[in-house]
């Protein structure tokens, strides 16, 4: 009876059960990339997909992309309206990428991350970007990929490997940010997209860094600046920086960083608080126009005092900026005050965005030379 | 009338016979005797019966019996025949066969019997009988001469280096391979007669000083306790005496190589010989043992610990390769780096049936292959061997009839499978069970089933051990033949669960 109760048990399992959530690889539309737009005269968002085509790749042409534009009233509408186009389901958990045009970037983040944190396939490590052209759209049309077809691929590869040696890209993943945007203490800040020319045709481009006021987009920094601002928030992860003195091209180096890092540090003076940043650095120094002369270790300190002031000076400036022009806080100074000092940010955590363009922030840079790699 | 008498009251005693040989008492009269065997062997015309009479006293009468192919005729001539007629000696009414046995026969082996059990199997065994007149008793004397296969490298366990040596059908040259490797009383061997018709002659060998006696008492209760009509090989005793009758795993060793029986004996197994079969059977036998081979002991210890893992890996890829591979693309496309997932995509989108039914055909091609391979003669396998891989691999993949992923797994799945041919039915049995099982719920069946299949193994017994002993400890001494083979000099003691007698090794390496 037992025995007989057992194997009625597992014969239902089986066959009643069926094939619990299954999804044949054949029968999967795989997204690689999303790009939304926002049409403000019909208030419907418009989604361009980038899809691997797997009915035209092949083993010997590669992987092809294509594309799938839908429009919808909410986010979730505009996907379910893309499966009428598609002959089977759109398959989200290899996207990599989510480009947002500037409208919606504008109008703020905060409902449209919170959709695509609680989508279920969409991953949390997907790079979430601004884009810097006019349409989200463009960079999937307009674009041709480097070093393959699909174009999220190309930009996904910027992230992950074109950030740990350029320095200018802000490496942020969509759970990274989620908190940034709930949160009163720290604005956004996201990387751009952008297009570039190169060889007779546009390519992308990582091209600074978008600057949000809590969600909500409102001005943009270079590519130079973001380095200083990676170097001063502990984000910097290597590339090059090089001193360009002005009017004497002779006398310009360039440093290999090896280690960056800083230390932000919140001082209280009675109700008035101030900041310390303290960037240290090693490199090594990679290029000189004056090659083939011996440098003395005199005149490496020299070096390394140069530099050292050369990015006080940058920094201090963009710190400035971000302070009095923008007015918000990217860099996390309220998130600094409300870990250490809770009770005093209680107090003015809803004024805090007024007091923050007066606060004193101090940067002290110190820059270390460890090896010269120049021919002699 | 008395002769129709006679006639009848044997008539009677055959009938009886066939009935019951045990009950069948050797007569006096060799006449009745001669009547017995004339109806016992009725029409097996290679047994033969002589009389024989002395010349000195014709009172003293003989007959001989015995099997024609399986005899040393000359051994009979010379040494039972001829002294049984030229001797001056008299038999006395008391002790004849003593007499005969001590002063007139010259023969090494004999024994003496009453019954027609014994005289039955003995002619049936090569030996030849002596009826004596007036005596109540019976001699058997060992004349046994065959020809049997010579000792050969056993096919299925070569080795490149190491003994060569390998038993044959013949059970006194198997226990010659053996006693000849253990020069010590404590080696011990017993008879055991199985096989209700065939009265196989069977061996239990053992060391008696390291011999887990729980496993000896279980053997011989077991073996007592078989009812079969006979037995041809030592697989009909290991299905019978196995502990539990349905598994696939391999619960009984087996082995045709002697020194690998000797290696077990000197770990505290038993062995159990049987007559017409090359094929050893040893006890207990753990589920480690099923990754070892003879040559890990006589090669180089870093080689072998890497072959031996290398087996382990193989068993786990060729049991659960599969079915990870049918639960990953069917059901968790999210364990999949994005530019192997779309390879695999492109390849099955132009595939028409699922991945399951894909690996499940496959496989059964594999199988299908394999099974040719072994049933066709060796000259037509290379041939089998272009099909396999021109057709199912090429062509196959170039007719879309199933992606190119799945015939890599496969090749994986069958190679892997080789490489423990110990566990060969275990995998046939649970590989499709856990690849039904995952290509029904994906991961959560792929665990399930080998969950199951963990449960199942942990229950089994070998002759009452615990046949996964040892896997969950972490001391040296109990793990130094397991996962790795230790160096000689490092194996200070014997299998902790098969012998009470442990210390293997008393000095040290270097003294």
């Amino acid at each position: 009876m037992k025995r007989a109760a057992v194997i009625f048990i597992l014969i239902f399992c089986l066959t009643l059960g069926g094939c619990f959530s299954y999804k044949g690889l054949d029968r999967l539309t795989i997204v690689m990339g999303i790009a939304l737009d926002y049409d403000e005269e019909n208030e419907r968002y418009l989604a361009t997909l980038e899809v691997a085509d797997t009915a035209k790749s092949s083993k010997e042409e590669g992987i092809k992309s294509a594309l799938i534009e839908c429009d919808g009233v909410s986010i979730t509408d505009a996907f379910f309206n893309a499966t009428r186009k598609v002959k089977s389901a759109l398959y989200f958990g290899s996207c990599e990428v989510l480009i947002i045009c500037q409208k919606i970037a504008e109008r703020g983040l905060k409902t449209i991350m919170d959709t695509f944190m609680r989508t279920k396939e969409l991953r949390e490590t997907a790079f979430p970007l601004v884009s810097k052209e006019e349409m989200a759209a463009d960079i999937f049309k307009k674009a041709q990929g480097l070093s393959s077809a699909i174009i999220s691929s190309d930009i996904q590869q910027i992230m992950e490997q074109g950030s740990m040696f350029s320095g200018a890209i802000r490496k942020v993943k969509m759970y990274q940010i989620y908190i940034d945007i709930l949160a009163q203490n720290k604005c956004l800040s996201l990387p751009a997209i952008g297009l570039a020319e190169n060889d007779q045709e546009k390519v992308v481009e990582a091209d600074g860094t978008a600057v949000f006021c809590h969600d909500k987009l409102i001005n943009w920094m270079s590519s130079d600046e973001t380095v200083f601002f990676l170097l001063s928030i502990n984000e910097y992860r290597g590339g090059t920086i090089t001193y360009d003195r002005d009017g004497d091209p002779s006398t310009d180096y360039a440093i290999f960083v090896n280690k960056a890092s800083s230390k932000t540090t919140l001082k209280m003076e009675g109700d008035e608080p101030s900041f310390g940043i303290d960037i240290k650095l090693r490199g090594v120094l990679d290029e000189a126009e004056k090659s083939g002369e011996q440098i003395s270790f005199d005149e490496m300190k020299q070096i390394e005092q140069e530099y050292a002031e050369m990015i006080k000076g940058k920094t201090d400036r963009l710190i400035e900026k971000l302070q009095k022009e923008f007015r918000c806080d990217i860099s996390g100074f309220g998130r600094l005050i409300s870990k250490v000092n809770p009770k005093y940010w209680e107090k003015i955590k809803d004024t805090w965005l007024d007091i923050y363009p007066n606060v004193k922030i101090d940067v002290n840079v110190s820059v270390k030379i460890t090896s010269v790699n120049i021919t002699r | 009338m008395s002769e129709e008498k006679k006639q009848q009251k044997i008539d009677k005693k055959v009938d009886e016979l066939n009935r019951n040989l045990d009950e069948l008492k050797v007569s006096a009269s060799i006449e009745e005797n001669l009547a017995i065997i004339d109806e016992l062997f009725k029409d097996n015309e290679i047994i033969k019966h002589r009389r024989i009479t002395n010349e000195n006293d014709p009172s003293m009468q003989f007959v001989i019996v015995f099997c024609e192919a399986l005899v040393d005729h000359v051994l009979i001539n010379d040494s039972l025949i001829k002294p049984l007629i030229l001797t001056h000696m008299r038999i006395g009414r008391g002790d004849c066969i003593k007499t005969v046995i001590e002063r007139i026969l010259h023969a090494g082996e004999i024994e003496k019997t009453d019954n027609y059990k014994d005289v039955v199997q003995s002619v049936c065994f090569g030996d030849t009988v002596i009826f004596i007149n007036g005596c109540e008793e019976a001699l058997y004397i060992d004349t046994k001469k065959f020809n049997t296969r010579t000792t050969e490298e056993p096919p299925a366990e070569m080795v490149l280096s190491g003994p060569r040596e390998g038993f044959t059908e013949n059970i006194m040259n198997n226990m010659a391979l053996l006693q000849r490797r253990i020069k010590s009383h404590d080696f011990k061997c017993k008879t055991v007669m199985v096989g209700e018709r065939t009265k196989t002659t069977c061996m239990v060998c053992y060391i008696n000083s390291l011999v887990n006696e729980n496993v000896l008492d279980r053997l011989y209760k077991r073996l007592k306790n078989i009812k079969i009509d006979g037995v041809l090989d030592s697989n009909y005793l290991i299905e019978m005496i196995k502990d539990n009758g349905y598994t696939p795993f391999r619960v009984l060793g087996i082995t045709e190589r002697p020194d690998s029986v000797v290696g077990k004996l000197l770990e505290g197994r038993a062995a159990l010989i049987v007559d017409g079969s090359p094929v050893v059977i040893t006890m207990p036998y753990l589920f480690m043992e099923n990754f070892q081979s003879p040559e890990d002991y006589y090669v180089n210890y870093y080689y072998a610990s890497f072959a031996r893992i290398l087996r382990i890996i193989g068993f786990i890829m060729t049991l659960f390769a599969p079915a990870l591979y049918i639960s990953i693309v069917a059901f968790h496309h999210e364990l999949l780096p994005v530019p192997l997932l779309i390879h695999f995509a492109i390849e099955r989108s132009s595939v028409p049936i699922p991945a399951s039914i894909e690996a499940f055909l496959l496989i059964g091609v594999y199988e299908l292959i394999r099974e040719t391979g072994i049933r066709v003669p060796s000259n037509i396998g290379q041939a089998l061997s272009i099909v396999g891989a021109l057709v199912i691999g090429q062509a196959a993949v170039d007719a879309k009839l199933i992606a190119a992923p799945m015939v890599i797994l496969v090749a994986i799945t069958a190679l892997t499978g080789l490489l423990v041919p110990k566990l060969s039915g275990a995998i046939l049995i649970f590989r499709p069970l856990i690849m039904l099982l995952a290509s029904f719920f994906g991961l959560y069946g792929f665990l399930l089933g080998a969950s199951f299949l963990l449960a199942h193994v942990f229950t089994l017994r070998s002759m009452g051990v615990i046949h996964v002993s040892n896997v969950n400890k972490l001391k040296f001494q109990e793990v130094k033949d397991l996962y790795i083979r230790s160096p000689w000099w490092a194996m200070k003691t014997r299998p902790m669960e098969i012998s009470e007698n442990k210390v293997r090794m008393k000095v040290k390496r270097k003294s």
